[in-house]
């Protein structure tokens, strides 16, 4: 009985559900959609792809004078983001200098194809599914170091 | 029948029960033998990917054998693989029912290897966090366990709490589920503007509907006695022994929780009480819930009231490298003592990352406990666990 009395106070109560594709959910200033970069900006400086733990984003650098400056700077002719293996981290925008890269407010990726999902931002191509990166190289201080003790001994 | 305890085979308990195959001693005066049966991976009642081989006498389990590792995605591995900073998202997605206290084990435990000082305001949000996150698996957990028994009702309520509690967590942390916001040094971000208000407003709301809507509806109510009441049933001897810990541990009466007992990080200046029950079955494991959501709501109020000021990231430097040595940190997580091991040599890269996770020591439980009950016993076990399958396999 007392179960019954709490389902009819629920059931004249505000209603909680959204009906999804008609209603979506608010989105907040920290939301993480989807990446996005803004290519003006990018300096090409690579920490993007450096600091992604996915291998998500691939960049191609070539030097140009891209601002009539005289002087031959790195430039990013091609920038891919790959979706597909993204997840969303955030890494890359907090490690961005310029703050080119950034997360929008768009949340729905979707495709029939993995490839489709590698969306590109340069204005040439880059194969997204190629390895961006090599294994993060690992420096063990205590190899280098023993020799000398042994030396100082 | 109501509030009766079931009796359960002293005998059966006793023995050794790993990779034993059927048993033809026990057979019924027709001569019958036991039958084996898996039940999972597969199933749509079960937590996650697990299979039980189940070794049946009539509808009386004999064995009971997990076999885990269906969802095994060698964390430990990638974890030794990445830069320190990249390894938190990887552990937000060990346990992904309480991921905050995956990020604050492995921050505590990379934290003491570095020389930082983390800020008090960043303190408290990592424990106000924490106690969100620990309502957001807690109250699923009952609804889970409920579901299993057979109510539907209490599951949408408990979903209802926990997209609510989502929401928050997307205003402060970006996301709705995989965090990533506890970092090394501190929080990734201050808390929104208004937001303590409205952390506030909805901490009073559900204290307010947490009776009518998760106590009045369920206990007391006769098929949820019948089927919790002497189901599980363990002496707080065994449960010492077998190591468990969170609540299958505290259902049992004894008193063990790591934030009490090992303060860490904010924890040491809240006044909170352990929740403990004697009966040490499912119903006590219900009862343990409902009291540490209570107390998730009183510590989260302290919090809020003398919320520190101030910065929300200590200093690291830019690249991260902690001394050589190893750091271990364990924090409770709501599902028990949840513990890192990070091993460094210096490098970029952890040498050695070890989760300890409570799921998988808790997970002894179905062995020891499970013969001698019925077959549809094993759900509310299971609920008494409460394990997640990112957690047992890691």
């Amino acid at each position: 009985m007392k179960g019954m009395g709490i389902t009819l106070k629920h059931l004249f109560d505000k209603k909680v559900t959204r009906q999804y594709p008609e209603y979506k959910k608010e989105t907040f200033e920290r939301s993480r959609g989807l990446l996005t970069v803004d290519m003006d900006r990018c300096i090409a400086c690579l920490q993007c792809m450096r600091i992604c733990p996915d291998h998500c984003i691939s960049i191609e650098q070539e030097k140009r004078d891209a601002d009539g400056s005289g002087k031959a700077k790195p430039y990013a002719v091609g920038f891919v983001i790959d979706d597909s293996r993204c997840m969303y981290c955030s890494l890359c925008v907090e490690v961005c200098p310029v703050n080119c890269i950034y997360h929008t407010e768009e949340f729905e990726a979707q495709a029939y194809n993995r490839l489709e999902l590698a969306r590109q931002f340069g204005e040439r191509p880059v194969d997204p599914t190629i390895d961006p990166k090599p294994a993060v190289k690992k420096k063990p201080k205590a190899a280098k170091q023993a020799p000398k003790k042994e030396a100082a001994a | 029948m109501l509030g009766e305890e079931r009796k359960t085979e002293e005998t059966t308990l006793s023995q050794p029960v790993s990779g034993r195959l059927a048993n033809p001693d026990i057979r019924d005066e027709f001569g019958l033998e036991t039958i084996d049966m898996n039940m999972g991976p597969q199933h749509p009642a079960m937590h996650g990917l697990l299979r039980l081989i189940l070794e049946l006498d009539g509808e009386t389990v004999v064995r009971c054998d997990p076999v885990m590792g269906y969802l095994h995605r060698s964390k430990e591995k990638i974890s030794e693989n990445r830069m320190y900073p990249a390894v938190i998202p990887i552990t937000d997605r060990i346990d992904y029912m309480n991921n905050m206290a995956m990020e604050y084990g492995y921050c505590l435990a990379v934290e003491k290897l570095l020389d930082v000082e983390i800020p008090p305001r960043a303190d408290a949000i990592r424990a106000l966090m924490n106690e969100f996150s620990r309502i957001m698996s807690h109250i699923p957990s009952l609804g889970f366990l409920l579901l299993e028994l057979g109510a539907f009702t209490p599951i949408l309520y408990a979903f209802r709490e926990r997209e609510r509690i989502q929401s928050i967590m997307e205003e402060v942390t970006g996301a709705r589920m995989m965090f990533h916001y506890i970092r090394l040094g501190g929080v990734k971000a201050d808390l929104p503007e208004g937001m303590p208000e409205k952390m506030w407003e909805y901490i009073e709301g559900l204290e307010n509907r947490l009776q009518p809507d998760f106590i009045d509806l369920i206990e007391g109510n006769e098929i949820f006695i019948a089927r919790t009441r002497g189901v599980g049933k363990m002496s707080p001897e065994k449960a010492v022994e077998m190591g468990l810990t969170g609540v299958p541990l505290r259902c049992t009466g004894v008193e063990f929780d790591v934030r009490k007992h090992y303060p860490y990080g904010w924890y040491k200046n809240l006044d909170f009480d352990v929740v403990t029950d004697d009966a040490g079955d499912v119903e006590a494991s219900y009862r343990c819930r409902i009291g540490e959501v209570r107390q998730s709501i009183r510590m989260i109020k302290q919090i809020l009231e003398n919320l520190p000021g101030g910065e929300v990231m200590g200093d690291t430097g830019r690249r991260i490298r902690p001394a050589e040595g190893d750091g271990i940190a364990r924090v409770e997580s709501a599902r028990g003592e949840y513990a890192v091991h990070v091993v460094s040599d210096g490098s970029d890269t952890p040498y050695r990352v070890h989760y300890r996770t409570p799921c998988t020591v808790n997970m002894q439980l179905l062995q020891e406990i499970v013969p001698g009950h019925y077959l549809p016993d094993i759900m509310p076990i299971m609920g008494l666990i409460d394990p997640v399958s990112g957690a047992w396999d890691k």
